[in-house]
């Protein structure tokens, strides 16, 4: 086998941390199929948008060595954490405001103008 | 077998199995029954391909492809900004779809700001200000045609309207300013960012999808 100890182990740990972000991957989308309910679903992509996507990038980090490329995957993965949660929230918003049917499947909190007849 | 082979193989089959995670989640979005189903199927696909995309940076060794990734995850993000923007009604008095309409008490004015979802009605005159108390007529065939009281018939510097003590005008807004207190229109407005209830309990009446 060519390639020294040290090259081997960085290749051990990028194996590692890819196999465990595509397994979130994997978890993520077996639960967008599983659960049946649009808020679930997104409860169940959360995890690929944040453990899925880091462990991947953490992944290539390592397989990049120290360099541009490096500051540029932290980049990226910043802005995904940044921004995936305002995503989901927005579609829990879109869901919100488009759904007539939203009392069969939520248990809506009672609102001040109200009465008995909801 | 050397490190490049080694993690060649490593790249291909991280991209073979994102190709096929890729396509299950375009049949969620030809499946989905709901538009919020298609959205996320489709920003959970922008994810994946910016994984296959700094994948690919390393597999060719082009460091510019992470720059791409980088765009391309703005642009997945704005575009569920836009889908949201679309389908979220910007108005004061925005509600949902719920047919809250039919809890509205009679004299409840605090949902006279513009709702999209109410059908337009022909308001005719309105007679406000000092006509109000010389037309108690207008105001009343008013409030015969449309069944709540007209929107701009109470003024607060009025004095006559403060100490009217009548209760068939009863409303919160005169209520308070006789009472010294003031009134937060814009709080008691429903708006989207508090409606989301208490816990997603239930299973949707088909039984598990």
């Amino acid at each position: 086998m060519t390639g020294t100890p040290m090259e081997w182990i960085r290749f051990v740990l990028t194996a590692v941390f890819m196999i465990v972000g595509l397994c979130s991957f994997i978890c993520a989308v077996l639960g967008v199929f599983h659960f049946g309910y649009i808020m679930n679903r997104l409860h169940a992509a959360g995890i690929g948008d944040t453990m899925g996507l880091m462990s991947v990038l953490v992944a290539l980090m390592i397989s990049a060595g120290f360099g541009m490329d490096l500051f540029k995957l932290i980049a990226v993965a910043a802005f995904m954490w940044c921004t995936s949660p305002v995503s989901t929230h927005f579609m829990g918003q879109i869901e919100y405001f488009t759904n007539p049917d939203l009392s069969s499947y939520l248990k809506l909190r009672r609102r001040r103008g109200d009465t008995e007849e909801t | 077998m050397s490190i490049e082979t080694a993690y060649n193989i490593l790249y291909m089959g991280s991209l073979i199995i994102f190709a096929i995670l890729i396509g299950v989640m375009l049949v969620r979005s030809v499946i989905g029954p709901r538009i919020t189903d298609r959205i996320l199927s489709v920003n959970m696909i922008g994810t994946m391909i910016i994984c296959c995309i700094v994948i690919l940076s390393r597999y060719l060794d082009e460091g510019y492809l992470v720059d791409v990734a980088l765009i391309y995850a703005m642009i997945s993000f704005v575009s569920v900004l836009i889908y949201a923007s679309t389908y979220i009604p910007a108005r004061p008095g925005r509600r949902p779809l719920d047919g809250r309409k039919k809890t509205r008490r009679k004299g409840d004015r605090r949902n006279d700001a513009y709702d999209p979802y109410e059908e337009s009605e022909e308001p005719g005159p309105v007679y406000a200000g000092r006509e109000a108390e010389e037309a108690p007529w207008a105001r009343e065939a008013w409030r015969r045609q449309t069944g709540r009281m007209p929107a701009a018939a109470v003024s607060p510097e009025k004095e006559s309207i403060r100490n009217d003590s009548s209760n068939e005008f009863g409303n919160d807004f005169t209520d308070g300013i006789k009472k010294g207190v003031k009134k937060d229109f814009k709080k008691d407005n429903r708006s989207g960012s508090a409606g989301f209830g208490s816990g997603f309990t239930k299973v949707p009446k088909g039984g598990r999808q």
